[in-house]
């Protein structure tokens, strides 16, 4: 595995992903805030809030652990 | 025709259509794409052909973790099946195979699964495999899909499980370009799953299933599908940034993403049952090509 810093492969990807899933996630996350159900209970809304936030931030982990690698 | 004959044609038809049903419980046509991502995984690990018993023995547990995993879900999903047009044909709700033994024959494969794998591979595979089974049963079937919209996000974990399996097999352990693969199907599954449910929003609203469309209407859906779809080629082109892939993976999974980017534009931008289909439609192809061009590249 090539260096990040002497890899124009690597980097040119990182960027490519960063840009791909950085705003867009926000965006994602923006979308479902506007899509939330107040009828819902409190325990759903918790669990609403869980399952929205999880994945982006998981992608977002992704993301780093892939130019850290 | 004696009467002899005709018994034994009987007979024959009858056993026939005994095996085609619990086939179909397995659901075949869905796991063959899981199939596709679990040997590709395992040309990745190995940079090439891997053994070819270990392939073979690999495909058969993967079947049976994921056939296991369906039967149980038709068991589980038999009082809504009957209200959904695809799926009110299936042998548990048209009466053909009794619950009890649609859910023995779910557990029975879940554990032939973990006995083969294990065997044949390591027990980390054989814990992969029967993972994928309990997240498709006890986080997206009994729990998420009748309660939340984010049902199939969450629960596209099951689907993502089947390349761990492969990866496994051959290396025993799981490297940061497994957890990728992963990502890569976990991050496939909303788009490709909300461009069958605008397709099949009826038939979930009848069952009341809380699909994205069903709850949140169809624009909401097209737009998080092209949004979705843009954070899934991030995600495609993580394993070049990591290292693991090269130029050819990384063009290839530009070149992919970029068709399937503008279906889900054009989805968008015009909305028609035309164009979800086309875009799940090519999202089976996109998945099966992209870790075909993962594995020409890793060979």
């Amino acid at each position: 595995m090539s260096d990040l810093a002497h890899s124009p492969l690597r980097l040119t990807a990182l960027v490519i992903a960063a840009i791909a899933i950085v705003p867009t996630a926000l965006l994602i996350l923006r979308h479902l805030v506007t899509l939330r159900d107040p009828a819902l209970t409190r325990r759903a809304q918790l669990l609403d809030v869980v399952w929205t936030v999880v994945p982006l931030l998981a992608v977002v982990g992704l993301l780093a652990a892939s130019g850290l690698a | 025709m004696s009467t002899e004959v005709v018994t034994a044609t009987r007979a024959h038809g009858g056993i026939a259509a005994v095996v085609s049903d619990y086939v179909k419980l397995t659901k075949p046509r869905v796991i063959s794409l899981l199939l596709v991502t679990t040997a590709m995984a395992m040309f990745i690990a190995a940079h090439g052909a891997p053994d070819g018993m270990l392939l073979l023995w690999t495909m058969v547990g993967g079947y049976l973790a994921a056939g296991g995993a369906n039967a149980i879900n038709h068991y589980v999903d038999r009082d809504i099946d009957g209200h959904m047009k695809r799926t009110d044909g299936r042998p548990v709700v048209a009466g053909r195979v009794t619950p009890a033994r649609a859910l023995v024959f779910g557990v029975a494969c879940g554990v032939a699964s973990a006995v083969i794998l294990g065997l044949a591979a390591n027990a980390l595979t054989a814990a992969m495999g029967l993972a994928g089974l309990v997240v498709y049963v006890g986080i997206y079937t009994l729990w998420l899909k009748r309660s939340t919209v984010h049902n199939i996000v969450i629960g596209g974990a099951a689907g993502a499980f089947p390349p761990l399996v492969g990866w496994a097999a051959v290396t025993g352990n799981l490297g940061l370009y497994a957890w990728l693969l992963f990502a890569v199907i976990f991050y496939w599954t909303p788009p490709h799953f909300w461009a069958l449910a605008l397709l099949l929003k009826r038939d979930y609203a009848a069952a009341g299933v809380p699909m994205l469309p069903v709850v949140h209407g169809d624009d909401a859906t097209r737009l998080q599908i092209l949004l979705w779809t843009v954070v899934m080629i991030g995600v495609t082109v993580l394993p070049a940034a990591a290292g693991v892939a090269g130029l050819f993976y990384l063009v290839s999974a530009l070149v992919l993403g970029g068709v399937f980017l503008t279906l889900a534009w054009m989805l968008w931008r015009r909305p028609g049952v035309g164009m979800a289909r086309a875009t799940f439609h090519y999202s089976l192809l996109y998945l099966a090509l992209l870790f075909v061009a993962m594995a020409i590249d890793a060979a």
